[in-house]
């Protein structure tokens, strides 16, 4: 049986090539995976439960006899008018990032695999952002679309608008306008280059399949393309939501100082010379993570009724 | 179903790999034609491009006299069978079957119906609710089969549908394809490099190597008159001896053999192990040999002799295939007997 | 009509692409730019004069990046090559936990994380050091390692082990000479991302390198607060470069018939 390195975009971890997957050897596992393991639970689990424990009152750093173990961080959260709107903002962000990215890196992907001439340069071109670290995506975002962005100097040159002040204010917006763009400019190739491999996969055959059979390119992509590569679409979609959820760099270099997304906000709260925000800052960081993992997970279940149709 | 397909002066090249030099194919409509060849002689190239998946670097393909190079292949009126089953994971069986007419214009009305007894007929009835996940490797090529026959199709294509099935599954299989032509009288196109799978279903081989058409003939003509050496020895001819034609007789390095059947030129002769015999008596038609080793092939046994050529510089290797036990003994000097008629010239060099 | 679109569309597309970087390169080369100027009116060097000066807060900050990013990118890509190689062969108890475990930095907000273990870093020292930031970097990206990793084991034919083992070769030659030569492109990719992951994190390393540890983004973020915006156009190309590097040593390994990044579409 040879090795023909095929990849088929895998529904779950689970591979499907029917390789005996051997059930002794759990000693030899546990090597494997206790590296893994170790670092993951000391420092993301342990983090996370440290930044429960935190928003209830332990570990207080205020110089007080008391320990009082409560809620209240949570109640001042949700009370503070900057963390109010700063979750407004941050969803309205991530949700717009999250879907303009997906609809935009699935039409580019699809007419990128549709197009023979130039294939690998575009390829090469989708991936070209990939290393491009956001801060600098966020510079350049700020840099041309600012009101004294080369942008707004064209417009002004050409007489749309006058004055960098005449110029729309898309950046450091309150809007987020500013913040969505850079997203988008780091997200979409992100999401091309997992929607491009699982195009390039053993979906092609089953197209050309599709094809003897008549199956006009429409019709194909509804039935046999999208349904292969939706797991992959919604890894990138659930990955990509999430960062664009909970990113500092981005909205600090484009937001506004005030309000801005739950991250930088949380921030503020915990670097705030008045050590009582604390507990508020740790509570954010929960309600936060709490609120990602319940969309990621509420989104996995209805687009895994959506695949079973 | 009455289309004829002319592949006419076909060429193809991958880059500078020429695949495909020139190929010329008639398929009468209604007929099994087996594309027989070895890896990499340019067969399923050659099917790629009547289905309309690949565009030839030259030529044409007309299936009825009606060109198709500019039609693509949704649009053709052919469906196609792969080697691997290629069913789609996210549908049921009954939906793949159906997939063909729900993507045509106007999908008739009764297609669970039309599902069903296409089911029936190539065996696998009740299966439509099933997963492709649950099905073996022959009911998947079933069910493939079902689908790409649910188009209706003028042209048939069949691209290796058995070479990953088990042996004995394989005959059933192939006999089956066979059923089911005659039953829908299609025109059909067999790619395989199974030499007894083309011999056995098909109305006419066309055998190719290299990217050029040996021979295109009925199944028999390739045994009994194989037209160059490359065929010869594809269906298993052992013996060819280069000579000339000397009136009727020809004449090797060994010596002079009696030619039955009347030939203009050619200057290699075919001589199929099994039409030779080994005793130790002289015939009619026959030259002395020394056996140099036998072993069993299978309930026959393979006899290797050696013949001195008139020169006495160098020897020729005969084979007889025989199912006779052996009465000799190695070293023995025997005589090779052989049937005139039988012999055959080949007309091509090579 | 049809066929101009989708040139338009891609060509547009590649535009995107491209277009923000204008204003950085611009940027970089100007001396002075003035609003409504649409070039600058003078150039000079002077922004890279001092971003490639050895002794300056670039150069010094892109040699700390360069190594935490590069011991990170080591780190994980083994550690997360390891725990790959698990899940796409074995079957073991808590296996479905341990996904999980796996998969949760990449939704959870790494800031969320940092925020509480910070305690803990402090009170054992490794606050305001590189060993510190190195282990806070190994949050967000072993997870991406061990995703695309499962993914190349997934297709991993255990049967070239299994033929090396009965020619006589031990466990470490096995490794060294059969599986790691096949699996390498998802190790390429993976120690991409996890560079690339490690180079341009900022918040974490402000939470636990504190002023301690200056690395690259640090540097880049106090000039953005600055109005330099030559030196910030220069600093921001030298930012680019390493990853660029990487990217086209790896680049044929990202998209592909055989490519790694499936692992990342298997959530």
């Amino acid at each position: 049986m040879t090795n023909t390195n095929i990849t088929a975009p895998t529904p779950s971890f689970i591979p499907k090539f029917g390789r005996s997957k051997t059930k002794l050897r759990e000693r030899k596992v546990i090597w494997l995976v206790l590296p893994t393991v170790a670092v993951l639970v000391t420092l993301f689990v342990g983090g996370f439960v440290f930044g429960i424990l935190q928003s209830v009152g332990f570990f207080s750093v205020i110089a007080d006899s008391e320990q009082k173990i409560s809620l209240d961080a949570y109640f001042a959260a949700f009370q503070n008018e900057t963390v109010r709107s700063g979750i407004i903002l941050t969803f309205r962000v991530a949700i717009l990032s999250t879907v303009l990215s997906t609809v935009i890196a699935l039409a580019i992907s699809l007419m990128i695999s549709r197009t023979k001439r130039f294939q690998s340069v575009l390829i090469s071109i989708t991936q070209f952002n990939i290393p491009i670290p956001h801060v600098v995506a966020a510079t350049g975002v700020l840099l041309t679309f600012s009101q004294s962005g080369i942008v707004s100097r064209l417009t002004n040159h050409f007489g749309i608008t006058d004055g960098s002040s005449d110029f729309p204010i898309i950046t450091n917006d309150p809007f987020g306008y500013g913040i969505i763009m850079s997203y988008l400019w780091k997200e979409v190739p992100f999401l091309c280059v997992l929607i491009l491999s699982a195009l390039r996969g053993p979906v092609t055959n089953l197209d050309e399949t599709a094809k003897t059979l008549g199956a006009s390119y429409g019709f194909r992509l509804r039935k046999v393309i999208l349904p292969y590569i939706f797991p992959s679409i919604l890894s990138g979609t659930i990955i990509v939501f999430a960062f664009s959820f909970g990113s500092y760099e981005v909205p600090y270099l484009l937001g506004e100082p005030y309000p801005s997304t739950v991250s930088v906000v949380a921030y503020q709260l915990y670097t705030n010379r008045d050590l009582a925000n604390r507990p508020t800052a740790m509570a954010l960081a929960t309600i936060t993570s709490v609120v990602i993992g319940l969309l990621v997970y509420a989104y996995m279940k209805l687009t895994q009724q959506e695949s079973r149709k | 179903m009455n289309t004829g397909i002319k592949i006419e002066n076909i060429e193809k090249s991958f880059g500078t790999n020429p695949v495909l030099k020139g190929i010329n194919l008639e398929v009468p409509s209604g007929q099994l034609v087996s594309i027989l060849g070895s890896s990499g002689c340019g067969k399923t190239t050659l099917l790629r491009i009547v289905a309309g998946l690949e565009r030839a670097t030259s030529g044409h393909v007309y299936f009825d006299d009606e060109l198709q190079d500019l039609i693509t292949v949704e649009k053709r009126a052919i469906a196609m069978v792969f080697q691997k089953a290629l069913l789609f994971p996210s549908m049921t069986i009954g939906e793949n079957v159906a997939f063909s007419l729900r993507a045509s214009k106007n999908p008739p009305k009764d297609i669970d119906k039309r599902v069903e007894e296409m089911l029936e007929l190539v065996k696998l009835p009740g299966f439509a609710s099933r997963r492709p996940g649950e099905l073996s490797g022959g009911q998947e090529q079933r069910v493939s089969l079902a689908r790409a026959l649910m188009r209706n199709p003028k042209v048939l294509l069949l691209d290796e549908p058995l070479s990953a099935l088990d042996a004995n599954l394989r005959v059933e299989m192939r006999n089956f394809i066979r059923e089911i032509h005659d039953s829908f009288e299609m025109t059909t196109l067999f790619v395989t490099h199974d030499q007894e799978e083309a011999m056995a279903i098909s109305d006419k081989i066309a055998f190719m190597e290299s990217g050029v058409l040996e021979q295109y003939d009925v199944p028999e003509s390739f045994v009994s008159t194989p037209e160059s050496r490359k065929v010869a020895k594809f269906f298993g001819c052992r013996n060819v001896f280069p000579g000339t034609i000397v009136g009727d007789t020809f004449e090797t390095a060994f010596g002079s053999l009696a030619l039955g059947k009347v030939h203009s030129r050619g200057s290699l002769l075919a001589a199929r192990q099994e039409d030779l015999q080994v005793s130790l008596e002289k015939s009619k038609y026959s030259f002395e040999a020394t056996v140099v080793s036998w072993q069993f092939v299978g309930s026959r046994i393979s006899i290797q002799c050696e013949v001195a050529n008139s020169s006495n510089r160098e020897k020729t290797e005969v084979i007889v295939e025989s199912d006779r036990f052996a009465d000799f003994k190695v070293h023995e000097k025997v005589f090779v007997s052989y049937s005139p008629d039988r012999l055959h010239v080949i007309n091509r060099d090579n | 009509m049809k066929l101009i679109f989708r040139p338009l569309f891609l060509g547009l597309f590649v535009f995107w692409v491209f277009f923000p970087f204008i204003s950085i390169i611009i940027w970089s080369f100007a001396a002075g730019w003035r609003f409504p100027d649409i070039l600058p009116a003078q150039y000079s060097m002077r922004g890279y004069a001092i971003a490639f000066d050895p002794n300056g807060d670039i150069i010094r900050g892109a040699i700390t990046s360069t190594i935490i990013a590069l011991i990170v990118g080591v780190i994980a890509t083994a550690i997360g090559s390891a725990a790959g190689r698990a899940i796409a062969m074995y079957n073991f108890k808590m296996k479905k936990a341990f996904q999980f475990l796996v998969l949760a930095p990449l939704i959870v907000p790494g800031l969320a994380v940092t925020m509480g273990i910070q305690i803990l870093f402090i009170k054992y020292g490794l606050s305001d050091t590189v060993r510190g930031v190195i282990l806070a970097h190994l949050i967000p990206t072993i997870p991406y390692v061990v995703m695309i990793m499962s993914g190349t084991f997934a297709n991993f034919d255990r049967a070239y082990e299994e033929q090396g083992q009965v020619l006589g070769a031990s466990r470490a030659t096995v490794l060294r000479k059969i599986t790691l030569p096949i699996v390498l492109p998802g190790l390429a990719v993976s120690f991409l991302f996890a560079f690339v992951i490690s180079w341009s994190e900022y918040i974490l390393t402000l939470l636990v390198g504190g002023a301690a540890v200056k690395t690259l983004p640090m540097v880049l973020f106090a000039f953005l607060r600055g109005s330099d915006l030559t030196l910030v156009g220069a600093a921001s190309i030298v930012f680019m470069i390493p990853p660029l590097i990487l990217l086209r040593f790896t680049s044929k390994h990202l998209v592909g018939r055989s490519s790694s990044v499936t692992g990342l579409g298997s959530v």
